[in-house]
């Protein structure tokens, strides 16, 4: 690891070698076992980070009167009917929004005379009505040969 | 420390109204989302108005906390950090961080020599944080007041991490030259 390396990785990780990649630990024992300037700017570094990680203090006495009175103060909001339902409704908005824009495209379509009629309609339509209940033939189970 | 005294039993309780455990909670993190919005803020009874909020969000929405999704110190400093970005949103145009009490403190962590009380320590760093960006404060006191770690810190800030490390790279490049007499010193 080169100085200037050095002094990118000090500033993006901090003095504390295990926050830095692991590939990158080797070489810097190897700077730091060869370089006072390094040791030096590590150092520094290192009491930079100290001086940050001041413990925190004990709560203001008003501030700790404040907290304790938010369970009178402030009403709960009570989420778990709305919670347990969110994703159905969400899912009831999104179809009904298909099926909604579904029906104005098909108005539109036919009111444009676009879409042509099927020259067989009646066979359309009962073809359309075996799909929807099924057709007596439908549930006849199929002859598969053999015997019984 | 019993199973029944940890955050997502606590929070249990408190969906369900109990305020014996609200305040136990808070008791217990309280006084680190105080110290994560007085370095954001650089202002404490901002500061302590923040921590109401965040809460009294608490208090409200416990009954929405889905166990397993994330640690309550991390969600708790995510609404710190937007609360005290938000609220400087709203200042800035009233309130640079540069104030004059921020300037005189940095003139004199130029000028320390010798032995340095540890308040004075304290008063010093704190001025210098206080003069950074705002977003570069929030990564410095989430990564170093919250103990977060980087990638703890992108959540909560909404960043990428590589956008979060960079935050800390120039936050702790300003910091180390405009503290360098205060680290010479360092016992």
């Amino acid at each position: 690891m080169n100085p200037e390396r050095f002094e990118q990785d000090l500033l993006r990780y901090g003095a504390e070698p295990d926050n830095w990649p692991w590939l990158r630990r080797a070489g810097l024992r190897r700077l730091l076992g060869r370089s006072p300037e390094a040791r030096a700017r590590l150092q520094r570094m290192r009491a930079l980070e100290r001086a940050l990680k001041a413990e925190p203090e004990p709560l203001p006495a008003g501030l700790q009167q404040r907290l304790d009175a938010i369970p009178r103060q402030f009403p709960q909001q009570v989420f778990a009917d709305r919670d347990a339902t969110a994703p159905d409704r969400r899912l009831l908005r999104i179809g009904l929004g298909w099926a909604l824009a579904c029906g104005v495209a098909g108005v539109g379509i036919g009111a444009s005379g676009w879409w042509p009629a099927p020259v067989e309609y009646d066979a359309a339509v009962a073809f359309a009505a075996d799909l929807a209940v099924g057709s007596p033939d439908a549930w006849r189970a199929p002859d598969l040969g053999g015997e019984p | 420390m019993q199973d029944a005294d940890t955050d997502e039993v606590l929070l249990r309780r408190i969906a369900g109204g109990d305020a014996p455990a609200f305040r136990q909670l808070a008791a217990r993190h309280a006084p680190r989302v105080l110290a994560v919005a007085r370095r954001t803020l650089g202002d404490g009874a901002e500061a302590e108005d923040i921590v109401q909020e965040v809460f009294v969000r608490l208090w409200q929405h416990a009954g929405r906390w889905q166990p397993g999704r994330a640690q309550l110190a991390t969600w708790l400093h995510r609404v710190t950090v937007n609360l005290c970005l938000n609220h400087l949103q709203r200042v800035r145009n009233r309130t640079e961080p540069l104030d004059a009490e921020a300037l005189e403190a940095t003139a004199a962590a130029d000028s320390v020599e010798g032995d340095v009380s540890a308040a004075e320590r304290r008063r010093l760093v704190h001025a210098a944080v206080a003069q950074l960006p705002a977003r570069q404060r929030a990564a410095v006191a989430l990564f170093y007041t919250a103990g977060a770690s980087t990638a703890e810190a992108a959540v909560a800030l909404e960043l990428s991490v590589k956008a979060t490390e960079s935050l800390l790279v120039r936050a702790r490049r300003k910091l180390r030259e405009r503290l360098a007499a205060l680290l010479e010193v360092e016992p």
